[in-house]
């Protein structure tokens, strides 16, 4: 009988998940292809949309932003976890001794890392086709955290409808209402930072964003074995 | 003679689908070493029983312990360090290659690579010359190759076989409990399967299953010359 004793320990099982999502992401390119076309056009439609209603489409600047990231982030992180469940490897992971919490982390720190890497392209992409700057720095923790939220939520809900002939249709109807905090507070607190506003009068905004992060990734975290049991 | 240890006991197993039972009332214990074909029709309940010692099913009603001890059940990442699994999927990464797939299988079992079993998986497979190939340029046959090089990566003391032979070629199949016995030689297998002269070739004990249940319970499986089941590797044993 082998002993348990060798098992990588939780940061280690991570770093080796998070390696090798990143490795198939580097290899097939998906996600980041999938999330920047679909952001690039939003932006196009939204641009076209609200300036032939308005002549001025940068009071819809947070909103373009976080509905952009909503959908492509939506698109993007069913495809991670989609593709785990048609090869089985996501069963296979979990045949090992491997704890489902490392799996769920690695997921979420894969996908947040290739939500960042689309803000890369798509703020400079606002920046120039709404011809406006942005501060980028002060944008950066509503960034951050708001694309923690949408990438914890989006893999523990895509997660639970695995198994489920409809998860197509069920998905948006799911993860949508779970997602409305993180929407609402990053639009919230990005437009404030756009229009001036002091950190006292923004940081309740980027409180609620950290609750909403933490709450549910711990959630997330004890029910993932639960949510891909076949 | 020595009393060897039991590995598996399954004690009152039931596992119900939607009102459907599947698994009735299945008691069985497997000793260490011990090779064990789970053999019937479709529909017998050979995977579920299969799924439910893996732990990818919970069942419904009953309990699996390992190694004597009732407090290790199949979520005990020690009992998962020893035990492989071969089944329908293949769980390997479709854009990493045969290599990267042991390499990460390892990874997730011990802190530290063992290369020469790696190379010893890589060579009783023959796996050696397409070692850098991606697993999705690869056909059915090579890609369950690489499944059964996979699920010995842990050195496991139990082996859950699922139908092992899909898509092997006939000398694979027939050099399979060589390449099993290489590995480890001491290894306890389960192998659920339709093929007789296979289970024949791997087990010693056969349970013949029959609507979730045990039927028979054969100790001297190998010099068993008909069961009563539909064996489609062509052999009529009706």
């Amino acid at each position: 009988m082998t002993d348990s004793l060798r098992i990588p320990h939780i940061p280690k099982q991570i770093f080796i998940l998070l390696k090798r999502e990143l490795l198939l992401e580097i290899r097939s390119k998906e996600q980041i292809t999938v999330m920047v076309i679909f952001a690039l056009t939003s932006i196009l439609i939204f641009q076209f949309s609200f300036e032939l209603r308005t002549g001025n489409v940068q009071i819809f600047l947070p909103g373009i932003l976080w509905i952009s990231m909503l959908f492509a982030s939506s698109l993007s992180i069913d495809r991670s976890m989609t593709r785990d469940s048609q090869t089985g490897v996501i069963q296979g992971m979990l045949f090992t001794p491997v704890d489902p919490i490392s799996i769920f982390i690695s997921k979420v720190l894969a996908n947040t890392l290739f939500l960042l890497a689309l803000n890369l392209i798509l703020l400079p992409a606002i920046s120039l086709l709404l011809n406006t700057s942005l501060p980028n720095y002060q944008l950066l923790p509503v960034i951050v955290l708001g694309a923690i939220g949408l990438s914890a939520t989006g893999t523990i809900v895509s997660a639970s409808l695995t198994n489920m002939k409809s998860r197509a249709s069920l998905l948006p109807i799911i993860l949508f209402p779970l997602l409305f905090p993180v929407v609402l507070s990053s639009t919230t607190a990005s437009g404030m930072i756009i229009d001036g506003y002091s950190w006292d009068e923004y940081s309740k905004w980027i409180g609620v964003l950290l609750s909403y992060d933490i709450i549910f990734i711990v959630t997330s975290s004890l029910i993932f074995s639960y949510a891909v049991e076949a | 003679m020595i009393e060897t240890k039991n590995i598996i006991t399954c004690s009152g197993i039931n596992k119900n689908y939607a009102g459907t039972q599947v698994v009735s009332n299945f008691n069985v214990s497997i000793k260490e070493a011990q090779t064990v074909a789970l053999l019937g029709n479709n529909g017998a309940g050979k995977t579920t029983v299969l799924n439910m010692i893996s732990g990818s099913l919970r069942p419904s009603s009953g309990s699996i312990s390992f190694f004597n001890n009732p407090e290790l059940t199949s979520r005990n990442p020690m009992v998962k360090s020893n035990i492989g699994i071969v089944s329908e999927s293949t769980y390997l990464n479709e854009e990493m290659t045969v290599t990267e797939n042991l390499l990460f299988f390892e990874s997730l079992y011990r802190s530290k690579s063992d290369d020469n079993h790696i190379d010893l998986l890589l060579e009783s497979f023959s796996l050696s010359q397409r070692k850098e190939q991606r697993i999705s340029t690869l056909s059915r046959g090579w890609k369950q190759r690489v499944s059964l090089a996979r699920s010995l990566i842990n050195k496991p003391s139990i082996l859950l076989l699922d139908e092992p032979e899909v898509g092997l070629d006939q000398n694979i199949r027939d050099s399979l409990p060589t390449m099993l016995s290489r590995v480890n030689p001491n290894i306890t297998i389960i192998l659920a399967t339709h093929n007789l002269d296979l289970a024949k070739s791997i087990c010693s004990r056969g349970l013949l299953m029959e609507d979730g249940k045990i039927k028979k319970d054969i100790i001297d499986f190998a010099h068993i010359s008909n069961l009563e089941f539909n064996d489609t590797s062509g052999n009529n044993n009706d």
